[in-house]
């Protein structure tokens, strides 16, 4: 009888960790150096499927964006949202015409880039790692329903 | 009368086993050739020049004649033979001393008998001839077509999803 009851929970255990981490909190195993140096390659994180249910992210979050579909996902931070204007002058982030303050961005390079709109339906997102050559960074407007969750640890 | 109404039942279980069978058998098809793609792409170490051209000359023909490609960065637009397809990926190749290509999350549709219309994720990792590692992540289209039995690509086109 014993045997039967650790089963059960066994089974229960393996059940809800697949609940948790297949549809609340995702596992990311990051590869890259583009979050660097608040995400470190190799390192595993975790992303909250449910972050924008009711609310749209903030400048700031982390957030997992998707590509064909969910396996292989991309780390970046959201610096703009729909409607404001973004740009690069000499490494410096402008947000609607002002610079933005960024205590994350430690590496930073001589990137310019010509102010333009974030199109309604989109966010503005962009890695830490900005001391890479601005042709080799993968940033930019993408669509908001490519967003998986804000990754929280 | 029962009779009738069994032979009918049996006539539609199996054509909708014939339909499992064949529908599951073109995307194991289709399935192998991106498989078989990515074995020919794949590098390790020092590969014999012989080995390279081999993997080139399978690796065309794996395309159609002629193959669309439309990639953003780099800049790569226009329908290619196979000739100057081999030649691209072997230049490419050439640049790595370690080279991975994966395929995620596939999709296959078929719109049609001989046409296939696949979404992936493409991954490529490898070590540069300078030394640097690389890590690049595509969302791609693609579009195959059946050819005397054998799938064929046609279409290479990368999806955008991050828009500066």
């Amino acid at each position: 009888m014993p045997r039967y009851t650790s089963l059960r929970r066994a089974i229960i255990v393996a059940i809800v960790a697949w609940i948790v981490f297949a549809f609340v909190l995702p596992p990311i195993h990051l590869e890259g150096h583009s979050m660097e140096p608040a995400y470190h390659d190799g390192s595993y994180h975790f992303y909250w499927r449910q972050s924008y249910l009711f609310s749209p992210p903030s400048p700031g979050d982390v957030v997992a964006i998707r590509f064909a579909g969910k396996k292989v996902v991309l780390l970046k931070r959201v610096v703009a949202l729909a409607g404001d204007t973004v740009a690069f002058e000499n490494g410096v982030l402008f947000r609607n015409g002002y610079p933005v303050q960024e205590p994350y961005v430690r590496f930073r390079s001589n990137w310019n880039l010509k102010p333009r709109k974030v199109r309604p339906g989109r966010v503005y997102v962009v890695g830490d790692n900005r001391g890479v050559p601005m042709e080799r960074h993968h940033f930019g407007q993408v669509n908001s329903n490519r967003i998986l969750g804000k990754v929280i640890w | 009368m029962k009779n009738t109404v069994l032979f009918l039942l049996v006539c539609g279980l199996l054509g909708t086993l014939a339909y499992f069978f064949l529908h599951s058998s073109r995307e194991e098809q289709v399935r192998c050739q991106l498989d078989r793609f990515c074995e020919y792409v794949h590098k390790k170490g020092n590969e014999p020049p012989l080995d390279s051209l081999s993997r080139a000359v399978r690796t065309g023909k794996l395309f159609s004649k002629p193959c669309q490609v439309y990639f953003d960065n780099p800049r790569v637009e226009g329908r290619f033979n196979r000739k100057e397809l081999v030649r691209r990926i072997s230049l490419a190749r050439n640049s790595f001393t370690l080279l991975t290509l994966s395929f995620h999350d596939i999709s296959i549709r078929f719109p049609e008998d001989n046409r296939a219309h696949i979404s992936l994720t493409m991954r490529i990792r490898g070590h540069l001839r300078g030394g640097k590692s690389f890590a690049d992540v595509r969302e791609l289209v693609m579009g195959m077509e059946q050819a005397d039995g054998t799938w064929l690509i046609s279409l290479v086109k990368e999806v955008q999803v991050l828009e500066r």
